[in-house]
């Protein structure tokens, strides 16, 4: 499959991730939300798949093709932590995340291109892409959880609401925080092989370390001051306007001109 | 702890953290601003003797001045936080101003476009490794699993930093322009220093394979290439059938490796100086007219070639590279000559040295006969990759237990 029949996909997964969201706020309809959901990962699993047989290389290169694993991934963890947390709104704002992703995509189509620039051949590639998807989505996710903690502190929900909200946080950005970490030490080991030096302070690479310093930061503050969860959500809040950066927006700063990450552009 | 208490009265906490790193800010910015010189370690031997100093300071706090309250309140979690916060500010202001290197930087206030060579910088490390150290040294007894995770985390972190930050000094990189059948010894560095090798390098050849180039319709009044439709782009392959706007366009025939024979055919051939060509049908689906005819990629002895259709050019795009290695003998004194291919991602290693395939002429494209090798030896790589192994285990711990990770306990304010 090329981008080509992705607006098929698209399609499916945007109706079965809208309807599938609905129906898990309806008690007796949930197992039919759940159902509706998967169905939405699953067709895009199978797209990345497919897309993958088709370049012969993994889709792993372009914005493009890093929205389709981000729109796996969120949506993945997103129904993993509602079910495991049994936090509806969870598995709600991370479809709504994926939607956006899907939309972008739609939105901007980019032509697709077989090629594979020599720097990134490498065994290297595939691990530290996407481990550092996986920590993008994960840490994005914690972020939600943030937003969703300083929209209740604004609403003047109870106290109790809002510290429920914080374990499920950290639990998202260990896992999250576990990933980035891997995906910078991974970095680093394959620039050594492509590049001759592990860091060379290329903006990707100082963005990368900016986000991993933002989460450490929060990580040090919720083992100190643990009953202050406005200024937890607050950091995690940050931390994610820093992870977008990092990610989408090292491309557009001044201080990118010489990045090595800079692939997509032509 | 109460909120009457004003600062520097005991128990330390924030304000104390954030009153310290400020004034590290201050006397880093200052010390950029009023010192001419950049803040560079010494090249070994010197830098392992100020890190052996270093070293000595730190343990010396620990077993002497241990019970002092100012040394344990560094190994308190609102140091950390301030050491981190600090450090943040910093690598921040990195990823907002261009950074530039300081053989060719342009004067710029506090040096704030030369951060990674600054005292701003130096002494931000300086006092993140010593909370992080004296961390350590609290945390590393009684030898509990959550403590050898603790140490292997904050450890490998220390470890890593320290000896990057030492290795910093003595990262040796320089330069090889290497032209085949020719043989150097020489290479050079950036700032303008030039090395004589234990070795030399005698170039055999230099190849670039190409990926086939792609079909691009191209709009003659614009001269755009055609983008309306995603599957436009296609690598070229015999058999490949597209539809772009209103042409359905077919390979028949594809080399990618051509000649021109005449002006209006291309044979296969194995000629260095060969381009890529390809055969088309196309149907205009507007009218029904067939059109055949070569296309081809040009190369430095023919002119890259298209077919016209009324407003519009059936062509090739310029092919990307797909590896680019260099095939090279490398003669030693005492040793039989050896041959190696360096490619992108496959450096080889000889006598201490890496080297690394970095470029070509790139005007010339695959014609060029100029390669451009990169040599580098770093004497710290073996401490940097145990610190960054020692990370990715205390990492993998807090992957599988971080859940777990009881955030209750308060045990780390100092009364």
């Amino acid at each position: 499959m090329s981008w080509h029949e992705y607006t098929y996909i698209a399609i499916f997964c945007i109706i079965a991730f809208v309807t599938g969201s609905a129906l898990i706020f309806m008690p007796k309809k949930q197992k039919w939300g759940d159902i509706l959901i998967l169905l939405g990962i699953v067709a895009i699993a199978f797209f990345i798949v497919s897309f993958w047989v088709f370049l012969t290389r993994p889709p792993l290169r372009t914005l493009g093709e890093t929205r389709l694993w981000y729109t796996f991934f969120i949506s993945l963890a997103g129904f993993i932590t509602y079910k495991r947390w049994k936090q509806r709104w969870i598995a709600a704002y991370s479809n709504a995340f994926a939607i956006l992703f899907i939309l972008l995509n739609l939105l901007n189509p980019e032509s697709h291109d077989k090629t594979l620039m020599p720097a990134l051949q490498s065994p290297f590639f595939p691990p530290h892409v996407i481990v550092y998807l996986l920590g993008y989505s994960i840490s994005g996710a914690s972020s939600l959880v943030a937003i969703r903690g300083l929209v209740l502190h604004l609403r003047k929900a109870d106290e109790e609401k809002l510290k429920n909200l914080l374990p499920l946080a950290d639990t998202l950005v260990y896992t999250g925080f576990s990933f980035l970490t891997f995906g910078l030490l991974l970095g680093a080991l394959w620039a050594k092989e492509a590049w001759g030096h592990y860091w060379t302070w290329d903006p990707k690479e100082t963005w990368a370390l900016i986000t991993w310093l933002a989460y450490l930061l929060y990580i040090h503050v919720r083992q100190h001051k643990t009953q202050n969860y406005k200024l937890a959500y607050q950091i995690l809040a940050v931390s994610f306007i820093l992870l977008l950066v990092a990610w989408f927006g090292v491309n557009y700063l001044p201080a990118a001109q010489s990045s090595v990450h800079v692939y997509s552009r032509q | 702890m109460t909120n009457e208490r004003t600062i520097w009265q005991k128990p330390w906490s924030y304000k104390e953290g954030f009153t310290i790193a400020a004034g590290i800010l201050l006397i880093g910015l200052l010390l950029n601003e009023f010192t001419t010189l950049h803040f560079q370690l010494p090249q070994w031997p010197w830098n392992i003797i100020l890190g052996l100093i270093y070293l000595s300071i730190l343990l010396l706090a620990k077993f002497v001045f241990g019970r002092t309250y100012f040394v344990q309140w560094l190994s308190s979690l609102p140091a950390a936080i301030s050491a981190i916060l600090l450090f943040l500010l910093v690598v921040l202001t990195m990823g907002l101003i261009p950074q530039q290197e300081i053989h060719a930087a342009t004067p710029y206030l506090f040096d704030l476009n030369t951060l990674k060579n600054s005292w701003l910088f130096f002494l931000c490390l300086i006092y993140l490794l010593t909370v992080l150290g004296l961390t350590i040294f609290r945390r590393i007894y009684p030898f509990t699993v959550r403590n050898i995770a603790f140490t292997l985390q904050h450890g490998g972190l220390w470890i890593l930093a320290f000896t990057a930050g030492l290795a910093s000094a003595d990262v040796e990189r320089y330069q090889i322009p290497v032209y085949e059948n020719q043989t150097v010894e020489y290479g050079y560095s950036v700032q303008g220093h030039t090395i004589q090798f234990p070795f030399k390098i005698h170039l055999i050849d230099f190849s670039i394979d190409e990926f086939p180039a792609k079909l691009a319709v191209v709009d003659a009044k614009t001269n755009d290439i055609d983008q309306s439709d995603r599957n436009n782009l296609s690598l070229i392959t015999e058999g490949l059938t597209v539809n772009i706007r209103h042409f359905t366009i077919k390979v028949l025939k594809y080399y990618p490796s051509a000649l021109e024979q005449g002006d209006t055919t291309y044979v296969p051939s194995k000629d260095s100086l060969s381009g890529q060509a390809a055969f088309l049908e196309i149907t205009d689906r507007r009218n029904g007219k067939v059109h055949t005819g070569w296309i081809s990629s040009g190369s430095p002895l023919f002119a890259a070639s298209y077919i016209q259709i009324d407003d519009y050019y059936i062509a090739m795009t310029i092919p990307q590279p797909k590896k680019f290695s260099s095939t090279v003998k490398i003669l030693m004194p005492d040793r039989q000559a050896q041959v190696y291919r360096i490619a992108v991602n496959q450096p080889i290693r000889i006598a201490g040295w890496k080297l690394y395939q970095i470029g070509y002429d790139e005007n010339m494209g695959k014609y060029s006969k100029l390669s451009v090798l990169e040599a580098v030896r770093d004497p710290w790589l073996p401490f940097v990759y145990v610190g960054i192994i020692l990370l990715m285990l205390g990492t993998s711990y807090l992957f599988w237990k971080g859940n777990q990770i009881n955030v209750k306990e308060e045990d780390h304010e100092l009364a």
